[in-house]
């Protein structure tokens, strides 16, 4: 049973009074209690997708095709009233920056207080019960003192906690987490993905993780999908992408992942950037980075082969 | 937060003390005094000056002067040189006079503003925000001289009421018509001081909203299903309104400011008014308890405002 599924979905952007599709044809489905980790540099549409669900996208930004099924619903049809009703209740969303992510001059109890207020009909001594048993569950010590602490006054990692914590307030199905790891420092890091992979194992919630990092991929990872360039270039399971990679560009990202065992040879890095949005090649997006382009490629982007169950690739040359 | 107000008002004093040399010093630095004002005039006789200058302690050095100054200013004793009137109850009569102009005028702006600028900044590059902008444009650049005789040109032809001093001459009547009287006398002056004022200000409230409409609180704000309205009016406004602490702070000086080219233009006989034709005439004393006074002003504003940041915004702690 699929909890979020994802057909074709195509978000533009107006820059400069042109048009430029930051996110092409992208598909993929999440099931109950799975986690799903989108993988890629930055600037390849993976922030733009996560914030499409929940339709956020910044003002310049449509969502000009696709669907969006979750629930039964296809969230790309429903009103703007409707939509805030699955924001922060049915889905949630973490963002990557824990430091600016709360609103300085309120606090952390009025914060999460507030994810609960707009929901649910609930009296206030219930709402301060059920602030400090969130904190508790995020592992935020002391919470009844904290609870009226500002932002300020934590660290970062405590700020992605109580962010955990608002994210999980009114017990959603779906959590959308965008980097939220990224800011913090790598021991903080290990923390939050045990609290992310307790919280999951303990409420069945689903998580769509977003993520530029293979080892955390590697740690909470059920499925992956590796974008480039505002495409799905591979998809299949932690196992498959991990052990049997199939797109070059996945192969390239996980060589250039630094191996313990080898210190002394320099790090391998993929040739070359991520082409401005702006500026795409007509073809495959990956072709002028990739060592095995041929004309095919320059001409016309791949579509998907499936190469095992749910493990899929775009690729003319290789799977 | 007490021993910040202790600190505060002792650092604050010590300003004080070294303004109070540089405003006297500034003005004796200027070129004239008052002994010299008109040196054609034939009755002006080298004997005469003399005299003044021994009755004005001109002729005793600076820091005599310094002392004798604000001996007489503290003890209330000082007078102006030009009519020998108090003058710490000359300026207070001026002030009165100010007071309406300014309590309107400011009011006009503050309550005005916010609204335009807030407007203007959610519904971006909407018909709201262009008109607006175009307006505020236009009274920023328009030449507040120029506008105020096109707005007098205007009422007195539409509404045919007399509108230059405080009122009308000689005029007395029951008591509403002469509130009305009152009214309308300085209904321009103040509407006129507030445009220019309505104008900067909302622009610099849009383009705060805007910064802070950026910020990641906000997608934060929205991703927990928060209405729009409270989105903008509770998240966004609160933050958007720290920096005009600061500006607020600095209205408390317009007090004592007034202006030069309304009053000019209104025949209105208040403090701007009083402080130039002071300036014009070397009359030292109003001259300086003005400039001494403002800056008491300035620092009692942003004494004020100190104390507002540390209520309004939480990581302020002082």
């Amino acid at each position: 049973m699929e909890l979020l599924s994802v057909r074709d979905l195509n978000v533009g952007f107006f820059i400069e009074e042109k048009f430029a599709l930051a996110v092409r044809d992208v598909s993929f489905s999440v099931k109950k209690g799975e986690t799903l980790c989108i993988v890629g540099e930055s600037g390849c549409g993976k922030t733009v997708t996560s914030l499409s669900i929940l339709r956020l996208i910044p003002p310049n930004g449509r969502i000009v095709k696709g669907n969006i099924h979750f629930k039964e619903k296809d969230l790309t049809r429903l009103s703007e009233e409707q939509m805030r009703d699955i924001r922060g209740k049915e889905i949630s969303m973490i963002f990557q920056e824990p430091l600016t992510s709360l609103n300085p001059v309120f606090t952390i109890k009025d914060q999460i207080a507030e994810a609960i207020i707009v929901h649910e009909n609930v009296l206030k001594q219930e709402i301060t019960d059920r602030c400090i048993t969130l904190l508790k569950e995020v592992g935020i010590p002391e919470p009844e003192k904290r609870l009226y602490d500002y932002p300020h006054q934590l660290s970062g990692g405590q700020r992605q906690r109580v962010m955990i914590a608002i994210a999980l307030a009114c017990n959603p199905s779906l959590i959308i987490a965008d980097e939220p790891t990224t800011a913090l420092d790598v021991t903080v890091q290990a923390q939050i993905l045990n609290l992310f992979k307790e919280l999951q194992e303990r409420y069945k919630i689903s998580l769509l993780y977003i993520t530029h990092d293979l080892s955390v991929v590697a740690q909470i990872a059920d499925k992956v999908c590796v974008m480039y360039s505002g495409i799905i270039v591979e998809e299949g399971s932690v196992e498959n992408i991990f052990y049997r990679p199939a797109h070059p560009y996945t192969r390239g990202l996980l060589d250039s992942l630094p191996k313990r065992a080898h210190k002394k040879q320099k790090l391998k890095s993929i040739p070359g950037v991520v082409p401005d949005l702006l500026s795409r090649p007509k073809g495959c997006p990956f072709y002028p980075r990739c060592s095995l382009t041929k004309q095919v490629c320059i001409e016309k982007i791949p579509n998907f082969k499936e190469l095992e169950d749910g493990h899929r690739v775009r690729c003319h040359i290789l799977g | 937060m007490f021993p910040f107000i202790v600190r505060s008002i002792i650092q604050k004093t010590i300003t004080l003390f070294f303004i109070s040399i540089i405003s006297f010093s500034v003005i004796h630095l200027a070129p004239g005094e008052p002994s010299q004002i008109n040196p054609m005039n034939p009755r002006f006789t080298p004997e005469l000056i003399k005299r003044f200058r021994s009755q004005f302690h001109l002729d005793k050095p600076l820091y005599m002067q310094y002392l004798i100054f604000y001996k007489d200013l503290f003890s209330g004793k000082l007078c102006s040189w030009k009519d020998g009137r108090p003058v710490l109850r000359k300026i207070w009569e001026r002030f009165l006079n100010s007071l309406p102009l300014f309590i309107v005028g400011t009011l006009l702006t503050w309550t005005l503003s916010f609204p335009i600028g807030i407007h203007s900044a959610i519904k971006r590059g909407g018909v709201f925000d262009k008109t607006a902008t175009f307006f505020a444009y236009f009274f920023i650049s328009i030449p507040g001289f120029f506008f105020a005789y096109v707005l007098i040109i205007f009422v007195v032809n539409t509404f045919h009421v007399p509108v230059i001093g405080m009122k009308t001459f000689g005029f007395s009547s029951d008591s509403l018509h002469m509130i009305m009287d009152r009214i309308w006398h300085m209904l321009i002056p103040s509407v006129l001081s507030a445009t220019g004022g309505i104008a900067i200000l909302s622009r610099y409230v849009r383009s705060q909203m805007l910064e802070v409409e950026a910020q990641d609180y906000i997608r934060t704000a929205r991703a927990k299903g928060v209405p729009e309205d409270e989105v903008h009016y509770k998240h966004a406004l609160r933050n958007a309104l720290l920096p005009f602490i600061t500006m607020f702070g600095l209205v408390i000086p317009g007090l004592i400011g007034g202006s030069v080219i309304i009053e000019s233009i209104f025949s209105w006989p208040g403090i701007g008014r009083m402080a130039y034709e002071a300036i014009l005439s070397r009359d030292y004393p109003v001259v300086i308890t003005l400039n001494f006074i403002s800056a008491v002003l300035v620092l009692i504003g942003t004494f004020i405002s100190d104390l507002l940041y540390m209520v309004a915004d939480p990581r302020i702690r002082l």
